[in-house]
């Protein structure tokens, strides 16, 4: 019966463990450490084949033609799958490996055997040594035939020609996974790297990452700007582009619409330069064999400045050509203001014959940004104008444009006249601005403050008292109706009269001055022609059309001052207002005719009707194209482009982008929606909401009605 | 040990057996079935096929479907034929359908048609019916079109680009269809005086898409045209448009080319014409004044000026009103259609109008014409197999839904004695010839 | 009915009122030579207002300086899409004149370049025939403006039809004088305004 060793004597055990024991302990330890790096090698050879066998079915072309980035939906899958693929194998044959090697449940006595194994001339003294029931008189016998046996040599040899089958395995399998040609970016990054420039033997590069380099034209003032591959970009005319990619030069090219570009070598790869142009563009990038992918193009517009003229802020009629005007215009431009100035024009003469000068004033200072404020003084002395002249200013700001423009932006004009000496003593002429108005304002104004007065006093005065006070009021609403009578006439100039001047100022209404209702009657009379109004803006007669507000005054005087003269001033109050109201309507009116109204002449239809000797020809006539029939094959592109997303998503998203460019002006919110459709798939995201969007702006014209119609369409 | 001759009796037997087991399985195949049967019960819509199947192999007395949602034409149409050979066919409702679902209208009878329209853009009509209030989604192959709801009476007419297979869909119920035939329009002929009204009628349907032949009256004897100088007849126009008066030297034959089937709209200025009233739906009565400022409101028509009109005969139809007066009226004249309208100068709502004027003025004008051209279907070619009317075909295949509470019964095996007789032949012609061997017969 | 009206255009900055009577003189020539439904006289519509979109053929001249204002811009816009055909007329006969350089300047922002159109337009044979484009004018004759023949007009088109019509020929001068006068020329010199109201009204 064997005993327990540590139940024997200490000096033995200690002996025993201090030599083979410990050897072979240690051994064990390696012999389990080389099998597990065994199982490690083999797994990592098994995974690395499989990535090479798998990734080019899993991945296919998508990868290829999008260089390493994912274009739509599957391409990553079937990467991520590879590596998943890979991975399981991985694990797979090292657990295998590992479960199957005998070195999992080693025990010392087998690493023992390994060794004897290994160096036979050891005669299984080392086992002998292990075993718990050996005499201790013959373990010193043992311990000097180990030691006399280089076993060690044998065994270290032996355990590295252990490893050596599953490195070569492993090293077999990830030289696979490296140099297999669709592989990973690692790979063609190497193939690029060690023969940059050259042309690719064998199976074709991807394009891979394309970045775009944009230098904006020098005057729009903004930095460049870099871009990893993009599918549109957008860029002022004259911008500089350069694009830029790793791989062959020679199997490289670029197509900007139908021109080719220049492909040069770069450190690294390719590149290529184009220059924007002021037109919706694409470029081709092509590798012969290989892949190929759009860049849409679209040019930003530099706006031309805005321009508002501050001062003199209304057209003028100057008496005399005196003194100097201020000017003053606000000007801003989204990129930069080049230069501005006030233009003016002088026309001088009238009839045929006319003479014209015309010059500019002020300059805005030379670091003027994206808006400023001009500043100038007219001298009108200098200008030399005589009476009639009239002077036509505007402000003009002009962009830093100096690709496609300068961009001009021009501010309303104002005209400046000086008055001629004989228009103050006609009527027909121009309307100056309502001086007279302005002075009916005042009497009115002060007409009311009095019959205001007097209502508040009739209680205390007697009613003849009253009445008297209420009469004289009202004779001097009359004069001022009579005023603005004259007025409205004035304004027609053409031969109407107004009440009487002539007439005595205590006159009754009834005894011949006019009542309102004679007033425009004679007022409309002036203007017709055969008994028939003359037409004019908003269906009425031209005399109604500008003095509405000046009429509604006259018939608001009337009803005041009839009121006024029944001594009633309370009743006449509210028309007094509504006169004011009405008069300072007209104050802020538009302006009226520059010059007086034209003669009038009326073609007798009737008695010249075919009474021509010449006779005309028959035409024809040449159809107009319909107005969109882009519509629908917009649509029908779009369908086709959804088809070809499912069946190849590169080619279906580039031809999204083609069609964003061609419905950019016609469908802009189309073109919008489809942009952003772009930029998911790419993403690899889901653009079906988008893509919906595209479909109903695309179809902006449904009709949908809830009901049947009960006059159908169809026969 | 029987005696032979017992045993020969037992092999007579056992060919009698055999015989007669065969005989039953003949008859069983053969035979009609018997009204006291027990009919088979299908659970659900899925289950109907392998039902139809059975049915189809053995007759049955009775079929009761199941049905959760509505079966394809391929189904309804092998349900029908299994009927016709005897077998009594019911369908149910399902008792576990969701709420929103269970009821005769939300699944049943939603229905569309898509019929071509006279529209120069390709555009066609959908037309669907279905509950009223239901949500509607309709969708072709490039995807989603539009979602709307029926309207309170159930219906939804849809006029758009569409197509393929068009689907409309309705919580529960889902239909297709598709265009089975095109049209033929021929050009349209507009006669007017010189005048912004023909101009701009012409300018609105060809901008529109329409072909248009125009006689524009300048002078006696001269014109400004537009297309050949062709007879007017069906053959050669779908539809005239006489503006004014100067259509009264072609009145005869313009009425002819409705007679015959052509399409006539009638201006405002020439619905009082003697040559033509024979054939007006309406006539031009008291002139009817513009109210100011409505041609750029919401009702443009109401700012333009023309007549009012008193329908003139049976059966016109008036199909625009302003203020109460009739403005525009049509009507079936033999096998053409004629439209009069009581607008003048529809020119100003264009030039005059807001900013989605010109659009609706030529939108307008175009659905005008639209609506009176002689436009004969062609039958399109390769049309795909669409399903627009499942329940109104359900019925139309298998009677309305008997919904009384049926006890779920298990379906009676009804072949499960086929195997029994068909063991009992063999076992019987088999221990004949065994019986025979042993006794050294043949 | 669709009565066609003769209409000027009232612009702010310059003297639209400089031919008044070429629009008696038209009507009278569309009376004599057509069965058009004419007004027996012309209007005048101011340019900034919403009413100019009534009239959908406009006539505009002047000698001064041509400067369309915000709201004449925005109407004038609505008026080429719509339809509408603007007839501008140099009273100057004179590109050097300022109403030349400020108008085509003006119209070009509002309804693009003006183009050179083709003696062979529909515009010289929409009624009458000419040959030869536009016929001259005696201003033209005489050697005063620009001392230039002008052989052909300019135009904006849109959709294939005239939208702007311009000319430096000066048929403000030609064509203003009273049409009672017309019986004293041998040659009605106002027939080529009859070819435009007829190519408004027709195309």
């Amino acid at each position: 019966m064997n005993t327990p060793a540590a139940e024997r004597t200490p000096v033995s055990a200690v002996t025993r463990e201090a030599e083979p024991t410990t050897l072979v302990a240690g051994w064990r330890r390696r012999l389990q450490l080389a099998a597990l790096l065994r199982a490690l090698l083999a797994g990592l050879g098994a995974g690395a084949l499989a990535l090479a066998t798998s990734r080019p079915l899993l991945v296919g072309t998508s990868v290829a033609e999008q260089g390493g980035r994912v274009a739509a939906g599957s391409a990553l899958s079937g990467g991520g799958i590879a590596m998943l693929v890979a991975g399981f194998v991985a694990l797979a044959v090292a657990g295998s490996q590992w479960w199957r090697s005998a070195v999992r449940s080693l025990s010392t006595e087998r690493a023992a055997l390994w060794l004897e194994e290994q160096a036979p001339r050891l005669r299984f003294a080392l086992v002998s040594a292990l075993g718990d029931d050996v005499s201790p008189a013959v373990r010193p016998a043992l311990a000097r035939a180990i030691h006399a046996v280089p076993w060690e040599q044998a065994a270290r040899r032996a355990f590295w020609r252990s490893l050596r089958a599953p490195a070569l395995v492993a090293f077999g399998g990830v030289a696979a996974a490296v140099l297999v040609p669709v592989g990973l970016g690692a790979a063609r990054s190497s193939v690029a790297r060690d023969r940059p420039g050259a042309g690719a033997p064998g199976a074709p590069t991807p394009l891979g990452s394309v970045t775009l380099t944009l230098q904006p034209p020098t005057y729009t003032g903004l930095s460049t700007a870099r871009e990893v591959d993009p599918a549109l970009v957008r860029a002022y005319p004259g911008s500089r582009a350069l694009m830029t990619g790793r791989g062959p030069v020679v199997s490289t090219h670029a197509v900007l619409d139908s021109a080719p570009l220049a492909v040069r070598e770069a450190p690294g790869g390719w590149q290529a330069g184009f220059t924007t142009g002021a037109s919706r563009a694409l470029v081709r990038l092509q590798r012969d064999g290989g892949d190929a992918r759009l860049l849409a193009l679209e040019p930003l517009v530099d706006s031309a400045p805005s321009v508002a003229l501050r001062a003199p802020a209304r057209d003028t009629i100057l008496r005399v050509p005196r003194g100097t005007m201020p000017l003053a215009a606000d000007i801003q431009d989204d990129l930069g203001i080049a230069s501005a100035s006030f233009e003016y024009i002088v026309s001088s003469g009238e009839g045929e014959r006319f003479t014209f000068k015309s010059g500019t004033l002020g300059a805005l200072p030379a670091e003027t940004g994206r808006r400023g404020t001009l500043h100038a003084v007219l001298s009108l002395e200098g200008l030399q104008l005589a009476p009639g002249d009239v002077v036509h200013l505007r402000a003009v700001g002009r962009d830093r444009n100096n690709v496609s423009g300068p961009g001009i932006g021009s501010s309303e004009s104002r005209t400046i006249r000086i008055a001629r000496a004989d228009e103050y003593d006609s009527v027909a002429v121009d309307q100056a601005p309502p001086p007279e108005v302005d002075e009916s304002v005042l009497s009115q104004r002060m007409l009311i403050n009095m019959t205001e007065a007097l209502v508040k006093r009739a209680r205390s005065i007697a009613k003849s008292d009253v009445t008297v006070e209420s009469r004289r009021i009202g004779r001097d609403q009359a004069r001022l109706r009579k005023q603005v009578s004259d007025i409205i006439f004035a304004r027609l100039g053409d031969g109407a009269e107004g009440e009487g001047h002539d007439h005595d100022e205590s006159e009754s209404p009834a005894s011949g001055s006019l009542t309102p209702e004679a007033l425009l009657k004679a007022a409309e009379k002036a203007t017709e022609i055969n008994g028939h109004p003359t037409d004019f803006a908003g269906d009425e007669t031209p005399v109604v059309a500008i003095n509405r507000p000046m009429l509604e005054a006259f018939n608001a005087m009337w009803e005041a001052g009839r009121a006024l003269d029944g001594g009633e001033p309370k009743r006449a109050l509210p028309p007094m207002y509504a006169a004011l109201a009405a008069i300072q309507r007209a104050r802020t009116a538009e302006r009226l005719y520059l010059r007086g109204a034209p003669p009038r002449v009326v073609v007798d239809l009737a008695r010249i009707r075919m009474q021509g000797k010449d006779k005309g020809t028959p035409d024809l006539r040449r159809p107009r194209a319909p107005l969109d029939p882009f519509h629908r094959e917009a649509l029908r592109r779009f369908a086709a482009a959804l088809t070809t997303l499912e069946q190849t998503p590169t080619a279906g998203v580039d031809s999204l982008i083609v069609l964003r460019l061609a419905v950019a002006d016609r469908r802009p919110a189309a073109a919008t929606a489809l942009e952003g459709a772009i930029t998911e798939l790419r993403a690899s995201r889901d653009a079906t909401a988008l893509l919906l969007l595209v479909r109903r702006a695309l179809d902006d014209d449904i009709v949908s009605v809830d009901t049947l119609s009960r006059w159908g369409s169809v026969r | 040990m029987p005696s032979p001759g017992k045993r020969r009796f037992f092999e007579q037997g056992c060919r009698v057996l055999a015989l007669a087991a065969l005989g039953t399985l003949i008859w069983r195949a053969w035979r009609p079935p018997m009204s006291g049967e027990r009919p088979v019960v299908t659970r659900s819509t899925a289950s109907i096929p392998s039902a139809l199947a059975r049915a189809t192999r053995a007759p049955l007395a009775a079929l009761d479907l199941t049905i959760d949602s509505l079966p394809g034409p391929r189904d309804r149409a092998w349900a029908r034929a299994v009927a016709a050979t005897g077998t009594v066919v019911r369908w149910r409702r399902a008792r576990d359908l969701r709420p929103d679902v269970d009821s005769l209208h939300a699944w049943a009878p939603l229905a569309t048609a898509l019929e071509p329209i006279a529209d120069p853009s390709g555009r066609v009509r959908l037309v669907a019916l279905g509950p009223p209030g239901s949500s509607l989604a309709i969708g072709d192959q490039a995807g989603s079109v539009d979602s709307t709801k029926l309207s309170r009476t159930g219906t939804r007419t849809l006029d758009a680009m569409l197509d393929g297979l068009v689907t409309a869909r309705i919580p529960g119920g889902v239909s297709s269809s598709a265009r089975r035939d095109s049209l033929v329009v021929r050009p349209v002929l507009v006669l007017a005086d010189a005048g912004w009204e023909g101009k701009f009628i012409v300018a609105a349907l060809e901008e529109a898409g329409w072909r248009v032949d125009a006689r524009f009256a300048v002078a006696p004897q001269v014109s400004v045209r537009q297309g050949r100088d062709v007879p007017i007849d069906t053959a050669h126009y779908s539809a005239v448009i006489a503006v004014d008066a100067s259509v009264v030297p072609r009145a005869a034959s313009i009425v002819r080319f409705v007679r015959d089937g052509g399409g006539l709209i009638v201006g405002g200025a020439a619905a009082s014409l003697p040559s033509l009233v024979g054939i007006l739906p309406a006539r031009g009565a008291a002139a009817v004044s513009p109210t100011l400022g409505a041609v750029v409101s919401e009702e443009p028509r109401r700012g333009l000026d023309g007549v009012e009109l008193t329908l003139a005969r049976n059966g016109a139809l008036v199909l625009d009103r302003t203020a109460g007066r009739v403005r525009v009226a049509a009507a079936r004249v033999g096998v053409g259609r004629v439209l009069v309208l009581g607008y003048d100068d529809t020119w100003r709502w264009r030039m005059e109008g807001g900013a989605d004027a010109p659009r609706l003025h030529r939108a307008w004008w175009s659905a005008m014409a639209a609506s009176v051209v002689r436009a004969p279907l062609v039958a399109l070619e390769g049309t795909p197999d669409v399903d627009e009317t499942p329940f109104a075909s359900l019925v139309a295949s298998l009677g309305m839904p008997d919904d009384a509470p049926r006890a779920a019964r298990p379906p009676l095996s009804s072949t499960a004695w086929e195997p029994v007789l068909f063991a009992l032949v063999l076992g019987a012609l088999l221990t004949e010839w065994t019986s025979r061997r042993f006794r050294g017969a043949r | 009915m669709s009565t066609f009206t003769f209409a000027t255009a009232q612009y702010e900055s310059g003297d639209w009122d400089s031919s008044p009577l070429v629009p008696a003189n038209l009507i009278d020539s569309i009376a004599r030579y057509t069965e058009i439904d004419v007004s027996p006289s012309g209007v005048i519509v101011p340019l900034g207002s919403d009413a100019a979109l009534r009239y959908p053929l406009l006539y505009l001249t002047g000698h001064l300086p041509v400067r369309f204002t915000a709201q004449e811009k925005q109407v004038l816009t609505r008026f080429i899409e719509r339809g509408g055909l603007l007839f501008v007329d140099d009273h100057n006969h004179d590109i050097d004149g300022m109403f030349h350089k400020t108008v085509t300047e003006e119209l070009r922002s509002v309804a693009g370049p003006l183009a050179k159109i083709p003696n062979s337009h529909p515009l010289y044979s929409a009624f009458f025939r000419f040959e030869d484009g536009p016929p001259n004018t005696s201003h033209e004759l005489n050697g005063w403006g620009d001392n230039l023949l002008h052989p052909y007009l300019m135009a904006a088109q849109r959709e294939g039809r005239i939208s702007v019509l311009y000319s430096n020929k000066d048929y403000s001068s030609e064509w203003n004088f009273h049409p009672d006068n017309k019986r004293f020329y041998s040659v009605d010199n106002t027939r080529f305004g009859v070819n435009l109201v007829v190519y408004a009204l027709t195309r």
